[in-house]
């Protein structure tokens, strides 16, 4: 389990975690409450190259879809395939069991432009926290 | 840049529905506040953005009125049948990251208090009336935030997109008198609609959007939209 001390977020309150090359994405605890019961998770497949702040995967909850957004650019290499049977896990363990994709950063440095997950508690103290991209 | 009263617009089948809604929440500007009505060129059936198009399309072949189109929505939800109903959009700011049941009910009461003005029962189905497992089909009967009449039949149910700091909402109108009264209709929920956002809502759509909506009709009138899962 990447631990949230060791993770960078989005201000679209997506996670990344870089592990050996390879980057782990999900949705913060904070996006998942407001989201609110996850029925549907539809990760990016393997292969497809995505740019940072990519529109690259959608989960769905009570009648209403979302889209889940990027860190960094890279390629997918890996999907949570769990999710197909059981999209709820991204609400029970938004920085565990429920991450949603795996990256191949394109430029692994890209992360460093992230918030700090002490900067990210900040950032979720100020409007700005609420606003979308 | 040049607009065109929503009413001018000529009547679209599904794709071009769904084409013209995305081209709106891509599009249309940061703040802007669009509510649309559709005219319908046939009957057709919409259905969830994560519903199985196995699940929608045995729907069409057991409805009595021959659907012409069968399209996966962009927004969430269940299947609907565009057959009797009036359909409209709404596209507007969602920039806090805020639970969709808050939007729906804000959606609802102001559609529902509308139809109230002209003497329509409406009433939002209550939270806790939740009633089992979630429906297939958006008419099966009513979810929380649902617009309901007197005798607690749904009148208006609709789904939700949002992308960036847009959002999406799509919904169906089925109430009596419907399509003599569709004038009547429209204003009403107009009205109600525009209390609730304010003076900025507008029935206005860009000439630019129509032309985006051109170029998206083709994915949502393809097997690889539709038919995906």
């Amino acid at each position: 389990m990447p631990k949230p001390e060791n993770c960078r977020f989005t201000k679209t309150h997506e996670w990344v975690c870089l592990e050996g090359g390879t980057a782990t994405v999900g949705v913060t605890d904070h996006a998942q409450r407001e989201i609110t019961d996850i029925v549907f998770a539809e990760p990016p497949k393997p292969g497809r190259q995505v740019k940072a702040g990519e529109a690259c995967c959608v989960v769905e909850s009570v009648k209403a879809a979302f889209d889940i957004y990027a860190p960094i650019a890279g390629e997918v290499v890996a999907a949570n395939e769990a999710l197909a049977k059981d999209a709820a896990v991204v609400n029970r363990s938004p920085q565990d069991e429920g991450w949603l994709f795996k990256l191949k950063p394109a430029n692994p440095g890209e992360v460093n432009k992230l918030m700090d997950w002490d900067s990210y508690q900040a950032f979720l103290q100020t409007a700005d926290a609420h606003a979308g991209h | 840049m040049q607009t065109v009263p929503d009413q001018l617009i000529p009547s679209l089948n599904a794709s071009r529905q769904m084409a013209l809604d995305e081209a709106l929440l891509a599009c249309a500007p940061e703040a802007s506040i669009i509510l649309r009505f559709y005219r319908w060129s046939g009957p057709a059936l919409t259905f969830g953005y994560s519903q199985p198009y196995a699940l929608a399309l045995a729907a069409a072949r057991r409805r009595v009125i021959p659907v012409a189109e069968v399209v996966r929505r962009a927004t969430g939800g269940g299947i609907v049948f565009h057959d009797g109903d009036l359909t409209f959009s709404l596209c507007f700011p969602w920039t806090r990251l805020s639970p969709p049941a808050e939007i729906y009910a804000k959606i609802h009461g102001a559609a529902a208090a509308g139809l109230r003005e002209m003497g329509v029962a409406a009433e939002l189905w209550p939270a806790r009336k939740q009633l089992g497992e979630r429906p297939a089909q958006c008419f099966i009967g009513p979810e929380p935030s649902d617009v309901v009449d007197g005798r607690d039949r749904k009148i208006l149910g609709g789904a939700l997109r949002r992308r960036s700091a847009r959002g999406l909402y799509q919904g169906s109108l089925r109430v009596e008198g419907w399509p003599r009264n569709r004038p009547q209709l429209e204003a009403a929920l107009a009205r109600g609609l525009g209390r609730a956002w304010g003076s900025e809502l507008s029935q206005e759509i860009d000439s630019a959007w129509l032309t985006q909506a051109d170029a998206l009709a083709d994915k949502y009138g393809s097997d690889g939209w539709n038919q995906r899962r």
